[in-house]
């Protein structure tokens, strides 16, 4: 009795484990299309060029007062550890302004549909800067996401996702003119460019100045 | 978007949870401010020994606990989908992954094991947000369990990565059962 219900059950049982599998696998190579075959040190990379970039960006727009003396900008290494990047060093800014210092440390690449985010960190506060698309001006990601009903539309949205470059959830690089900006404090939305008064107005927010 | 329920009237949305969190921030630089009258006559007001700390220690520990209140919300609008999503008995293929968990473990579904896998594989374009949370909820279990150790997070969290996941999430992804908890 009891074999009989075993032999009636497994194979049934069995039959659904191999096609739900089959289904689990061509899942995980779909998957590939949303992250991973990304090229994780060339973004590393990148990243750390722009960073570069931010560094000359924010020295000439103090460049008047570096060369008085009366703010200094030193750097120190510091270690991120990044998920699919692995461990790596980058230039932490620090910036002496009197009594006051200001350090803008690197928090990492591709983060919430952005390249990368620097901290300003001062003694009264804490304020963000973003690696953006040029274009983008919200700090909402510019990404649709939709859930397939069936195997047709499911069709339909893989052919979306093959032929759809946008997503800067998933954006690396190339073609995307990247520019930093300054993030708003929760609830805000919007993203200012990094213009010498915007750093000043940053720069006075968190040192209480 | 970004309904929160089940909570006291000062966190029923994101918007409220900001709110909340940067004029407790605010409040405290002023407490502690040199100027402030309360900054000497707070020290007459402990009945215990006074534990050296510094106003940013205070401000610090203020952005881990908005950020725990933050992941816990952000946790049960995810249960509150799977349930919703269960119950209604929805065609889409994510609600139908989501059935076959509850038929095979009612009581015991898991936040990232079971519910971000099935968005990571079922929703169209959410494997990147999907990963960004879950490198959030390494912080979120560090956080709810003691910080008794080095948590290997990948990247830094505070209250501002948070809010802009949470608002990332409840914008982006079609999360359902929210407005009728």
């Amino acid at each position: 009795m009891m074999s009989g219900a075993i032999e009636w059950h497994l194979p049934k049982r069995k039959t659904m484990e191999v096609k739900e599998f089959d289904e689990f696998v061509k899942r995980q190579h779909d998957g590939t299309v949303d992250g991973d075959h990304i090229d994780w040190s060339r973004e590393r990379d990148e990243w750390l060029a722009q960073l570069d970039s931010l560094y000359s960006q924010i020295e000439s727009l103090l460049s008047r007062y570096t060369s008085s003396g009366q703010i200094e900008i030193r750097y120190k290494l510091i270690d991120l550890n990044e998920e699919e990047i692995g461990s790596y060093q980058a230039r932490q800014m620090i910036l002496r302004i009197g009594r006051q210092e200001v350090d803008l440390v690197p928090a990492g690449t591709r983060l919430i549909g952005f390249k990368g985010r620097v901290e300003v960190i001062g003694s009264a506060g804490k304020a963000s800067l973003a690696l953006a698309n040029k274009d983008r001006h919200s700090t909402l990601p510019q990404v649709a996401i939709h859930i397939p009903v069936g195997p047709k539309t499911r069709q339909l949205m893989k052919i979306r996702n093959e032929h759809t470059s946008d997503s800067e959830l998933v954006a690396s690089s190339g073609k995307i003119e990247w520019a930093w900006k300054i993030l708003p404090r929760p609830p805000g939305r919007n993203l200012d460019e990094l213009t010498r008064e915007g750093l000043f107005q940053l720069l006075m927010e968190v040192t209480n100045g | 978007m970004g309904e929160i329920p089940g909570n006291s009237s000062l966190f029923t949305s994101l918007e409220g949870a900001a709110q909340y969190h940067y004029d407790a921030v605010e409040s405290l630089k002023r407490y502690f401010d040199p100027n402030s009258p309360y900054s000497l006559s707070r020290l007459d007001t402990y009945p215990g020994p006074r534990v050296a700390l510094r106003p940013a220690d205070y401000i610090e520990e203020t952005g881990l606990r908005s950020s725990l209140a933050m992941l816990t919300w952000l946790e049960a609008t995810f249960q509150l989908d799977y349930q919703y999503r269960c119950r209604k008995r929805l065609k889409d293929d994510l609600s139908r992954v989501f059935r076959a968990t509850y038929k095979r473990r009612p009581d015991s579904v898991s936040l990232e094991k079971d519910i971000f896998d099935a968005w990571s594989s079922y929703a169209s374009g959410a494997h990147q947000l999907i990963g960004e949370l879950r490198s959030a909820f390494k912080f979120r279990n560090w956080l709810a369990h003691g910080r008794y150790w080095t948590p290997k997070l990948g990247r830094t969290h505070d209250f501002g990565s948070l809010y802009l996941l949470a608002d990332a999430v409840f914008s982006t992804l079609p999360l359902r059962g929210i407005e009728e908890a």
